[in-house]
């Protein structure tokens, strides 16, 4: 997978936002993102998952630098986009795409398809009309769509999934390293879903991509993620082997999260769901103090409170923010774990690899 | 009392749209005994949604809606407005995906409750209805019941939004909740609360459930029985243990088989039909899932199979039905 310089390093990563209160007074700061590290490889799959709120777009809008972040590096090939202004951050970011959600939202309703597409490529000049027009042909016979029979068509005459394998095509028309895909097929039905998933694992390995592939449906991210990582109200808890992760989460929040998942097994019909953890997440203007999932962890004592719990590595690239990280086997249906597994209390800073068992 | 509270017998719902004629609803038959709950699954255009709406009488003017619709043994198809309404709320009540666009952004929260109260029945004082709005929100456990009255629909969470909207639904006792894509927009943790608190109220109120979903997942946890539909009709129905036991429907096999499941390997590909679902206008002879379908031949191109009782309690329609499972 990687070898040598990571394609993106993203470094103590912060993003804040002031909310207003009426009449413009400054009621709060939202810690959307606070001090996340993580790196991705080149051709690598990076799955981003967290609920509502915790920060996943933010991150996503940070590394693109828009806005820019509050502080932190995002190392691109070497680069620090942070540092950059003007032409060079547009150069570099020319190499990072994103598709969205909603693609008739992404769409610009009165364009045709095909000028749609070749947006991307007048914006940056690239190549001459006859170039580009070309280009908008190849990109849209990779994404599966006849560029004779849609290229003239307007967004409102294509279903959902053909939106989207156009919001697909625009993001591959500047050949771009790193694609971030923020809940890109989240609204899509089943059938058409599993479609685009496969289109965006043929156009990965055919194109050499590398993906940051965000989402809230843990099952579809194991799908295409080589590692996954989870967010819970701005910071990074879990990150580590997609295969490793969901055969062992070590935190609690990800446990909770894969007893959310409704299982597709009549056999066990009615006892799949019902270990999820309760109530909501808090306020990110006024998170809890120590680690923010205390309030809604089964395993929290009195060190949750006091003390952050910094992110570790329990094993091979296997890293956990929490101080009763806990080996429980995936089994649905069983999702309390007990904390008396050991407190595996491992001291250590945030690289700390010395973790035995 | 018949132990039936609704019968679908041959509905069907057809639109005018640019001088064409849409069947949005083809023909569906199917039945909601008293306190069971029912799966509805299908893709966005399988006429799930139009045929609950037709249940509780919310399609426009526009649609021409033909068929049987038995309602606690009162025929609702051609029935006034006005006796619809009647029924809408105490007899059938309904909860939508999108809570934000359900809720009025500019009233309280304890007012939008009130309201439901007092239209189910007329003279019920206001601080009776004060008293059954905290009673409702209690019900649907929101947390701190009493203040939440006071509140905007802004000032809650999405899933709080969609407790309200159960409350709402709940106000006159209905005897059947249509949760239509009720948890869609909800995070997986909301889902799965969501969907714990519909199913423990129905146990409690003894109320029938049509749960309207693209999720074969959802309905394997929660439903009694599943009915699958497909370009406006019912392509598979069976109780649920039986029908995932053992599927016959290719269609239902392929929605089953696209869903993205933990115990699949990374980068494994999903099994994919190719294809979308029919333009509903284009009213072609034969199996509308020929196109897409795996099993198809020149017989499903000419003759729709009919949707029939192949084994006790077991419907579907196919002129090639998947064979027996081997137990892997």
């Amino acid at each position: 997978m990687s070898t040598g310089q990571p394609l993106l390093d993203v470094r103590n990563l912060v993003q804040e936002f002031e909310v207003r209160a009426q009449g413009g007074v400054r009621s709060g700061v939202v810690q959307a993102v606070s001090d996340v590290t993580f790196s991705l490889g080149k051709g690598e799959t990076l799955g981003l998952v967290g609920e509502t709120g915790s920060g996943k777009s933010s991150l996503a809008r940070a590394i693109l630098q828009a806005p820019r972040p509050k502080s932190g590096q995002v190392l691109f090939e070497g680069t620090d986009l942070v540092a950059l202004r003007g032409r060079a951050l547009l150069r570099a970011r020319r190499q990072i795409q994103m598709v969205f959600q909603d693609p008739f939202g992404s769409l610009d309703p009165k364009w045709s398809v095909a000028r749609i597409v070749e947006e991307p490529l007048i914006a940056f000049s690239a190549g001459s009309r006859a170039q580009r027009r070309s280009r908008v042909t190849e990109v849209l016979e990779l994404v599966g769509l006849d560029p004779g029979r849609y290229g003239d068509r307007r967004p409102r005459s294509l279903s959902g999934g053909q939106a989207q394998r156009v919001a697909i095509a625009r993001a591959l028309a500047l050949d771009p390293a790193l694609i971030i895909y923020d809940e890109a097929v989240s609204s899509l039905d089943v059938l058409i879903r599993a479609q685009v998933l496969n289109l965006l694992e043929r156009l990965r390995s055919e194109l050499s991509l590398t993906y940051l592939f965000i989402a809230h449906d843990l099952a579809l991210v194991k799908q295409v993620s080589d590692r996954v990582a989870v967010m819970y109200l701005g910071k990074l808890v879990e990150i580590g082997p997609a295969e490793a992760l969901y055969r062992e989460p070590l935190h609690p929040y990800t446990v909770a999260l894969l007893a959310s998942i409704p299982n597709p097994d009549p056999m066990a019909p009615r006892a799949a769901v019902t270990q999820t953890i309760r109530g909501e997440p808090p306020s990110p203007i006024d998170p809890p103090s120590g680690c923010r999932f205390r309030t809604r962890c089964p395993r929290a004592q009195d060190i949750c409170a006091s003390e952050e719990p910094p992110l570790r590595s329990l094993a091979d690239r296997h890293s956990v923010a929490c101080h009763f990280p806990g080996g429980r086997e995936l089994n649905h249906g069983d999702a309390r774990a007990p904390a008396a597994r050991e407190p595996a209390r491992l001291a250590g800073g945030a690289h700390d690899s010395a973790a035995s068992n | 009392m018949s132990e039936s509270l609704l019968e679908v017998n041959d509905l069907r719902v057809d639109f005018h749209h640019d001088g064409q004629l849409v069947r949005a609803v083809d023909g569906l038959t199917y039945s909601v005994r008293r306190g069971q709950t029912v799966a509805v699954i299908g893709e966005s255009g399988s006429g799930k949604t139009v045929s609950s709406r037709a249940i509780i009488g919310l399609l426009p003017p526009t649609a021409k809606v033909s068929g049987s619709i038995r309602f606690d043994e009162v025929e609702m198809v051609g029935l006034a407005e006005k006796a619809i309404r009647s029924h809408r709320g105490c007899g059938v009540a309904m909860v939508f995906q999108d809570p934000t666009r359900s809720l009025n952004p500019t009233m309280r929260v304890g007012a939008q409750i009130r309201e439901a109260i007092q239209t189910q029945a007329a003279k019920v004082s206001r601080a009776a209805a004060q008293d059954r709005s905290l009673e409702l929100l209690e019900l649907v456990r929101l947390p701190a019941a009493r203040e939440r009255l006071e509140q905007y629909p802004h000032q809650l969470s999405g899933g709080m939004r969609q407790r309200v909207m159960i409350a709402i639904a709940l106000a006159g006792s209905p005897k059947l909740l249509i949760a239509d894509e009720a948890t869609t927009a909800l995070d997986v943790t909301t889902q799965a609360q969501i969907m714990e608190l519909l199913r423990d109220l129905q146990q409690r109120l003894g109320m029938a459930l049509i749960m309207i979903s693209h999720d074969l997942g959802l309905a394997a946890s929660f439903a009694d029985e599943v009915v699958v539909m497909y370009a406006g009709r019912a392509v598979e129905r069976a109780p649920t243990r039986k029908l995932f036991a053992q599927v016959r429907m290719p269609y239902t096999r392929a929605l089953l088989d696209a869903i993205p499941r933990l115990e699949n390997a990374s980068h494994s590909p999903l099994a994919a039909v190719p294809g979308q679902p029919p333009n509903l206008a284009l009213r072609e002879p034969g199996c509308p899932f020929t196109p897409r379908c795996p099993s198809a031949t020149d017989k499903c191109r000419e003759h729709a199979p009919s949707f029939e009782e192949h084994e006790p309690d077991h419907l579907w329609a196919c002129w090639h039905p998947c064979a027996d499972e081997v137990a892997v």
